[in-house]
């Protein structure tokens, strides 16, 4: 039996035990039910989130896509990571830079350092002679180093003049305040309720990590492969665009210059951030490097400790998790990206 | 799993990759799928929407090339 179901026959159970309790006039406080409940639901802890990360917190009435009212954290973030001083690089410069001063791509499932062999080669990683990201003569990779171009390369219809080149946006461009960069607002439900079906993920994207950067849904990898373009991203796995700012698309921590996350004391995997449904986000692997096994199609899975909670996957599969277990805010009341 | 095996979307074939997204080509949302890596490493999961596209998003532990190889002799 997979994780989500127990944890929806376990849900369901406490319901059922808490209407019997009910219509025999037993008491709401009376133990066994609401303790199952604890051990599934955990609230959204705000506190883990960095206090320099946030431009604002609320607490707020929203309309859950279930159709309930209830309350949500409306969490604006100054979008850029607060553990971190700089984000990237991203492009290599020339076909001779390394990988320490230039960023990463992924390609079915495996995360490369895109450092100038990688530029080179990219030709023969694609089976594609039509790959040709860098001047031959001076051996300087085409990159997108002008907001003009950053903008002209960085969306699904990318123009013609800008196929072979290595895309990236600076973070400044969008912000002029040092240290931050484009403002967004994400809605999660305080307290997390699991739905009955798994919701897909669109365009208001995965989470939010504490470090205040969002977790995006998957990259249109095929898109930016069509144009001939390479969406460099940073150790992190995070790149900017002019939509949503710097953002992540998978979890690298402890990788090169992307701060680690802490295992917690038995063990497990660290949380790192949550998705819009307020079930908490953990990375992939525990202290043994070993993995879950349990994990449902979103996934996610539950334990004593931490309830029901997802891991993400690895930082070369274009994802975090594949769906939300549990209900988000309402299309119509979600912040536009 | 040799079947998965047979079926399991390869990248590097023509001018576009991401293997993730050509596993779920002709597959339903929640169907299964797999898709391996550069190194024959076995990714099984189930197809999932993004947006409007369908993605293969593992939910298994990736199964490593070296284990297939045993299993196969076996």
């Amino acid at each position: 039996m997979d994780s989500l179901l127990k944890a929806k026959l376990a849900l369901s159970a406490v319901l059922t035990s808490t209407l019997l309790l009910s219509a025999c006039g037993g008491s709401s406080s009376d133990g066994g039910g609401e303790s199952s409940d604890e051990t599934l639901i955990k609230d959204v802890d705000t506190s883990l989130f960095a206090i320099s990360s946030l431009e604002s917190l609320e607490t707020v009435e929203c309309t859950l896509s279930n159709g309930e009212t209830s309350t949500c954290y409306e969490i604006t973030i100054k979008g850029f990571p607060a553990d971190r001083d700089e984000v990237g690089p991203y492009c290599p410069e020339t076909i001779s830079t390394t990988a320490e001063n230039s960023g990463k791509w992924f390609d079915n499932g495996i995360l490369h350092d895109a450092d100038g062999e990688f530029i080179s080669n990219l030709a023969t990683f694609y089976n594609d002679d039509n790959w040709q990201l860098f001047d031959a003569n001076t051996d300087e990779v085409y990159v997108t180093d002008t907001q003009a171009k950053c903008e002209a390369a960085a969306v699904v219809d990318v123009a013609e003049e800008y196929n072979n080149y290595c895309v990236e946006c600076d973070i400044n461009y969008y912000s002029e305040v040092e240290g931050e960069g484009l403002h967004s607002t994400v809605l999660i439900p305080t307290t997390p309720i699991l739905s009955s079906e798994a919701s897909d993920i669109g365009a208001g994207g995965v989470g939010v990590a504490f470090n205040g950067v969002v977790l995006d849904a998957a990259a249109p990898a095929e898109v930016i492969l069509e144009a001939y373009t390479i969406a460099a991203f940073d150790d992190c796995v995070g790149h900017v665009n002019p939509f949503a700012g710097y953002h992540y698309h998978g979890a690298n921590h402890g990788d090169g210059s992307c701060p680690g996350v802490d295992f917690e004391s038995d063990g497990h995997a660290g949380a790192f951030g949550y998705a819009l449904d307020g079930f908490a986000v953990y990375s992939m692997l525990d202290e043994n490097g070993e993995e879950e096994d349990d994990l449902d199609e979103c996934r996610g899975h539950s334990d004593d400790t931490r309830g029901y909670h997802y891991h993400t996957a690895g930082p070369g599969e274009n994802s975090f998790i594949g769906c939300f277990t549990g209900v988000i805010v309402q299309e119509d009341e979600r912040p536009r990206p | 799993m040799a079947l998965l095996f047979i079926s399991a979307a390869h990248g590097h074939e023509g001018v576009v990759s991401s293997a993730p997204f050509k596993a779920c080509q002709n597959l339903e949302k929640k169907a299964e799928c797999s898709y391996e890596n550069d190194h024959g490493d076995l990714y099984i999961g189930s197809c999932r929407l993004f947006n409007t596209q369908l993605m293969c998003v593992r939910s298994k532990p990736i199964v490593k090339a070296e284990s297939l190889k045993k299993s196969a002799v076996k």
